[in-house]
Order: C-alpha cells, then structure tokens, then sequence
C-alpha cells in the first residue's frame, strides 16, 4: 500500500514538474489532489444541494485511518435518509427506518482512484483549465473549470480547499451554461480525530436487504447478449454483470458505460407491470426507460438527456 | 393593442411580430389580464370544458421542468385558420400566460436559472408542441420525443445506490456524490 502511494505521489510530482506555465497541466493536479484529499482527509460538515428548485441540508463525516475508509451522509430535511461507507460495503437506511439496502462499493476497482493517466485522457473530451480563487465555507479555493467538448457530458466546476485540495463545493452544467445541479459546504472542519462510532451504522434491530441475495458472492462480469452499438463518443464499457439489486427477486443486466468522469448505467430486465417507460431527469440524474422486445432498458446517469437517450436507443439483443 | 392580442391568440402574427408580442406580455401586468380575459371568453364560447384554478400554475410548473432539450426545434408557423385548432391552441394559450404568470412571480428570485431562462422558450415550444394533438398527420414528430414521466416511477433507490458503485465522479466528490441517491425524489409534478 505504501509503495502504491509513494509511486502515485512521483507520478503526481512528475506531473507537477511539467506542468510549468501551461494551466490544463496544473489543472489536472488539482483533480489528482481533489481526488486524493477526498480520501486521505479526516473531514466533517454540513453541506447545501440543489436540484431545480429544491434545497436539501445534509451532514456528512469522512474518516481514514489504518482499518480503512469510513463515511456517513445523513440528510437534514424532509424524511431522514442515511447512507454508510465502511471500505467497500455501502449501507443506505430507508425513511422507514427498519430496512437497510447493502451494497458493495466497487467504484475503485472499476476506476483506481481516477490515476494520473485516466485525468490526463479526460482532456480529450472536457477542456480542463484553472479559475480563480474563490471563498466557500469560509476557506479559500481554487477554482477547476471542465467544459465538455460536446453536447453528451455536462460541465464542471470545482471549488477545491487550497489548503487540502478538498472538494468544498461541485456545480453541473448544461450545455446552454444552466446549472442543473450544486452541492457546497456551508461548514467544514477538515483533520483532526473522529471517533469510529460515529461511521458505524446502527443496524440492529434492522432488516437488511443486500444486492446479490444472501450467500451470494460478488456479481461475475458476464456476457449477457446485449449489445450496445454506438455509444456517444468517448463512453467506453466499463462493466458488464447480471446482479439482482436489493429487494428484487429477479436478476437484472446491469451494463456501465463511462468516460472517465461522467458514468451512465443501463438495466436490463424483463417489463412486468410496474414498468414505467419515458424520459425523467432529477438535478445531474436523468433517466431514460424504454421497451426492446421483451425487455425493459433503463438508462441511468450524471449525464444530459440526449447521453442517455442515445444510448438506451442504441441497446439491442445480438442475434 | 387589442387586435394585435388577439392575432396572437389566433397565430395569426408572424413569428417576429409574435416574440415582439409575447415581449410586450410579459412586462404588461394589464395585458396580461386582458390576455386570460379573452381566453376565458372564447373558451365560454366553445363550450370548452371548464380547467381547475390551479391549473395554469400547474402546466407553467410542469413546464418550467420539462428539459427544454427534447423539444421539437420546429419553428411556430402563422396559423390561418381560425378555429381549426381550438383545444390546442386554447392549451397552448393558458400555459403560456401562466409561464408569464409565474415568470413575474418568480423574476427576482435568481435561484431558479435554469427555470427562468426555460420559459419563454417552453412558451414558444408549446404552441408547436400542442399541434400534432390536433392534426395527426404530424403525429411522427410527436411520437420520437419520449413522455416525461415522474422520475422516481421509474427509478428507485436500489438503481441508484447500483449505479453510484460505479460512478467515478464519486472519487473525486467522495461521499457527497451519495447525496443524488438518497436526494428526495419529487412526489408530484413530474
């Protein structure tokens, strides 16, 4: 582990020292530090997000220590909804308070912590570039613009903590330059002990539904049969597995597309009664559901209508 | 004033004269009135049935979230006949004084940029989408844009939390990328 982060280090310092005037070099550190801050940091806050017209508080805390990674979301207004990290196990607790939804985090497998080669191909679709310096939660940052270089990823902007390279606040934007969605800390404290109890969910008591059924091991990456032939440029195939999601009884397909930044979802499963079809979008989030054969695809991810409706439009079952 | 209103109302206007219009609409509280007025009044002649209250409040939200990105980019053509399109015409009208409506409304509060910038637009789009209604010979154009469906009918938390696992944005956010899972999914007007 330690050797793994000495030579993630050079590489970043190999990457600083080129980077001499030019901004997209110094801008991509910023991510690479962004990325290693939200990891490494001791970190707790309360922080805003908005979506259309709705404003939501949540409190959050972050906590590394040699056991691993622990965090804890819990929303603040409306019904309360939590959701646990402890290293790759995710636990989110229903506003019923008596389920928990258990799944495996698998995002640094697919993606090992965005590495310096992954932020340098982004530039390929987003134009990187440094901002201004900026206050957020009474600390100063630095500002990291990522404009996408067509209509199927949305933009970013980064306001990350100069100090740490913490991410204190993330807007999403449309191509028409609209935000369609913010978060941002309001308060923050970064460093300093937290106490383990604090990241650990209270299960007792708790009826816990996990993603793969019970006993069973890790989806495998399979075949499935369907195909997705032309994606929008740049989201490659990323994952490919039959799982069944926590609650159902039936296994879906579960495809994940990405460009190394956005990521878009498709589920395949058969159409029963409850399928809805038809487009649906919630801040980032927009969805897209429509019928092939038999089957109900869903496409799901942080990315603009036209991503997702292009590639649910692009499904099909090889013959 | 009024034969120019009520040219609009008929789309009779050509598409300059008509954004000069809808412009004027907007800043003109009074207008506006007279607008719904004449709406009112040439629905009570058809016989049209009659709209909740909220109504108007209702579509201009709907809209306002609608992704203006689906709509047909058609340009609005000048409408000669007269009554060729009645309940079309007469959606179209309502939605669009609600849009201003609420456009006042909403005018000073810049927490809503998306929705604001949206609107006229949307008004404008309307007016071309509520058409293939009424004639179904462009019924096609119609049919390739998908319904805008309540997001949380089609999506529920197991797909998000499933999806979020493999998202990488999340390395870079952390934590706080959870939130869109477990954000409150809107019950209503989606």
């Amino acid at each position: 582990m330690k050797q793994l982060l000495a030579a993630w280090m050079l590489l970043v310092a190999a990457m600083a020292s080129q980077a001499g005037d030019t901004t997209p070099d110094d801008a991509m550190v910023w991510l690479q530090r962004i990325t290693n801050a939200a990891q490494q940091l001791n970190y707790s806050g309360s922080f805003v997000y908005q979506h259309g017209q709705q404003v939501e508080t949540s409190r959050i805390t972050h906590m590394k220590d040699a056991s691993g990674e622990y965090e804890k979301l819990v929303t603040l207004d409306g019904r309360p909804r939590q959701i646990y990290r402890n290293n790759d196990e995710v636990y989110c607790f229903m506003p019923d308070d008596k389920t928990v939804m258990v799944d495996r985090h698998r995002v640094k497998k697919s993606f090992p912590a965005l590495l310096p080669p992954q932020i340098a191909g982004l530039s390929e679709f987003y134009e990187i570039k440094l901002g201004g310096q900026e206050r957020v939660a009474g600390r100063e940052c630095q500002v990291i613009i990522l404009t996408p270089k067509d209509q199927y990823r949305y933009g970013h902007r980064l306001w990350a903590d100069t100090q740490t390279g913490l991410l204190l606040k993330a807007s999403t934007w449309s191509e028409k330059k609209q935000i369609v969605d913010q978060f941002a800390f309001t308060q923050i404290k970064i460093g300093g002990p937290i106490d383990r109890s604090e990241v650990k969910p209270a299960l007792k008591g708790k009826r816990l539904v996990r993603s793969t059924g019970e006993g069973t091991s890790q989806p495998l990456p399979i075949d499935s049969g369907w195909d997705v032939s032309g994606a929008p440029p740049g989201f490659k195939k990323v994952n490919e597995m039959k799982r069944v999601l926590p609650g159902a009884s039936m296994p879906v397909n579960h495809i994940v597309f990405s460009d190394g930044l956005a990521a878009a979802s498709v589920f395949i499963e058969p159409v029963s009664e409850k399928s809805t079809l038809g487009l649906s979008h919630q801040g980032a989030l927009n969805v897209y559901s429509r019928q092939v054969g038999e089957y109900q695809v869903k496409v799901l991810g942080e990315v603009p209508a036209a991503t997702v409706m292009h590639i649910g439009d692009a499904v099909s079952f090889r013959k | 004033m009024s034969e120019q209103l009520s040219a609009l109302m008929d789309g009779e206007l050509a598409p300059a004269e008509m954004a000069r219009q809808i412009s004027t609409l907007k800043n003109d509280k009074e207008l506006c009135h007279t607008w719904a007025a004449y709406h009112v009044l040439g629905d009570a002649l058809r016989k049209s049935p009659q709209l909740s209250i909220d109504f108007t409040a209702k579509l201009a939200r709907q809209l306002a979230e609608e992704p203006t990105i689906l709509a047909p980019q058609r340009k609005p053509q000048p409408n000669t006949s007269r009554y060729a399109m009645p309940l079309a015409a007469s959606v179209a009208a309502v939605g669009l004084v609600g849009v201003l409506t609420w456009q006042m409304v909403r005018v000073n509060q810049a927490d809503a940029p998306v929705a604001l910038a949206a609107a006229p637009v949307a008004a404008t789009q309307q007016v071309a989408v509520a058409k293939p209604k009424a004639a179904p010979s462009t019924q096609a154009v119609a049919a390739k844009t998908p319904e805008t469906v309540q997001f949380s009918r089609v999506v529920s938390n197991s797909y998000l939390l499933a999806h979020q696992e493999f998202s990488p944005s999340y390395a870079m956010e952390g934590i706080p990328a959870y939130v869109r899972t477990v954000s409150e999914h809107q019950e209503s007007g989606r």
